[in-house]
């Protein structure tokens, strides 16, 4: 008896002493737009007469050595403050293998394959975007160097973090003044994100929630009743999200007839039990009470991520 | 022994306070983050109140209760307080960090603590400035306090 009491008591201990962890955000960084234009790294194509960018990651990584040690010193810098991160010339080189025969067939970045940077966000599922641009005006053997650093949620577009400087007249090689700019500025980027997963964590995630009424299937989202509910799918959606987010949060954002979108719904990192949630599965408790309350089949789009989810309604 | 006991007495009372301003060394500048060079300048009544310990006692007390701010030009970035809640927050911490000198852990002096001309400064008959340029390891800092749980990393911000 006091063996098995022992046991529960230890069992117990080892449950408590376990930290619950909720899954965090994970950064992925980025050459910014205008770096890659500036130096030379863009395709542009034709799209049914819009003048496309395409980006071409690979051959900047390899062509510029600069750009890698910026992206490095940034990385180290995550690294060193514990933000989860997923480097981009990996991922490069690992699309490169996945699609290798393609890629032999067809100029990388040409073509219709459409845009890199796209693929690429798809592949790493990113909940925020880091992006870095510098730029160099050489003067004699000095220089001025201006630099950029900005943090975008991916899903919401809301700017998380950012900062810049500028060296005036500096005769150092341009990868050390670069390497030495970032480790100065870096303190204050970082400080805002760790705010900005602070507000996370305290008011929840913020995701955008999308619900979509395929061609074929009878459901007017804004018009028909949910059977039994008294309300219109809309309202008793809205209602729905508001109840369970934090703070009971979430607008609408866009409703029609087969599209209803609500923004701003943040989202608990822990349940009810206090263990950690995501957003897809605190989303599948939105389908689940539409089967029990409705009968109504909702599945959850496999693209969705941490920032995002779309239901698709399938059927009464 | 009443006189030994006086004079520990009068020589508590004379510990300056946190009494400093911070600012940055253009040249200073490192290429690995979480180091900071930056000069310390303290204020007392007397010049020998402002010895290297307490200059070193004030950067370190800047860097975790009101931080740096960088010039606009040049590759040095500007540094929030790392405990913005403030020395009250973690009263007892605080006063064992500081009184035991564990906060030298952290810092040290850059150019073996010389000092130029301009460096030892009478503002007053009573008021005394003194610079020193030191070096603040913020990285092994922020670590501790994290470890300690006096401030959120970014991991344990998720965690419960």
């Amino acid at each position: 008896m006091k063996k098995l009491f022992c046991s529960v008591v230890l069992c117990l201990m080892g449950m408590t002493s376990f930290a619950q962890t909720a899954t965090m955000p994970t950064l992925i960084l980025f050459p910014d737009d205008r770096w890659m234009d500036q130096h030379g790294f863009v395709d542009i194509a034709d799209g049914d007469g819009k003048n496309n960018r395409l980006f071409r990651y690979n051959d900047a990584f390899v062509e510029n050595t600069e750009i890698g040690t910026a992206i490095t010193a940034v990385q180290a810098v995550f690294e060193e403050r514990g933000f989860k991160h997923k480097d981009l010339p990996n991922l490069l080189k690992q699309q490169d293998r996945r699609r290798g025969m393609e890629m032999a067939r067809k100029a990388d970045g040409k073509g219709t394959q459409g845009s890199n940077m796209k693929r690429i966000l798809q592949q790493a599922n990113p909940d925020i975007r880091v992006d870095l641009f510098y730029s160099v005006k050489p003067y004699g053997f000095r220089k001025d160097i201006h630099f950029e650093l900005k943090a975008v949620d991916a899903y919401t577009m809301e700017q998380v973090s950012s900062c810049q400087g500028d060296i005036v007249g500096t005769a150092d090689p341009l990868e050390l003044a670069l390497r030495k700019v970032i480790a100065g500025k870096s303190e204050e980027f970082c400080e805002k994100m760790v705010n900005y997963f602070l507000d996370l964590r305290d008011n929840g995630r913020k995701v955008m929630l999308y619900f979509m009424v395929p061609d074929g299937t009878e459901v007017d989202l804004t018009n028909d009743e949910v059977p039994g509910q008294g309300k219109v799918y809309q309202d008793y959606l809205l209602d729905w999200i508001q109840e369970h987010s934090v703070n009971q949060s979430g607008t609408t954002s866009m409703a029609d007839a087969t599209e209803v979108d609500f923004e701003d719904v943040r989202v608990p990192f822990f349940n009810d039990l206090g263990k950690p949630t995501d957003t897809r599965q605190w989303a599948r408790q939105i389908a689940t009470q539409l089967k029990n309350d409705a009968g109504i089949t909702v599945k959850i789009d496999p693209d969705s991520g941490l920032g995002q989810v779309t239901f698709i309604v399938e059927a009464e | 022994m009443t006189m030994v006991v006086t004079s520990t007495w009068a020589k508590k009372d004379e510990t300056p306070g946190y009494d400093y301003e911070l600012s940055m060394i253009k040249a200073g500048v490192a290429t690995t983050s979480g180091f900071k060079v930056f000069k310390v300048w303290s204020y007392a009544t007397k010049k020998d109140l402002l010895t290297q310990e307490i200059c070193m006692r004030n950067a370190v007390h800047g860097i975790l209760f009101k931080g740096l701010v960088a010039p606009d030009e040049g590759a040095q970035g500007s540094i929030a307080p790392l405990v913005p809640a403030g020395y009250e927050s973690h009263k007892e911490y605080f006063d064992t960090f500081f009184n035991s000198g564990e906060y030298k852990q952290f810092i040290q002096v850059t150019s073996r603590g010389a000092q130029g001309a301009g460096d030892v400064l009478q503002l007053s008959k009573k008021r005394w400035k003194v610079g020193l340029a030191v070096q603040v390891n913020i990285k092994g800092l922020r670590q501790r306090l994290e470890k300690d749980r006096i401030i959120d990393s970014a991991k344990n911000i998720f965690s419960r």
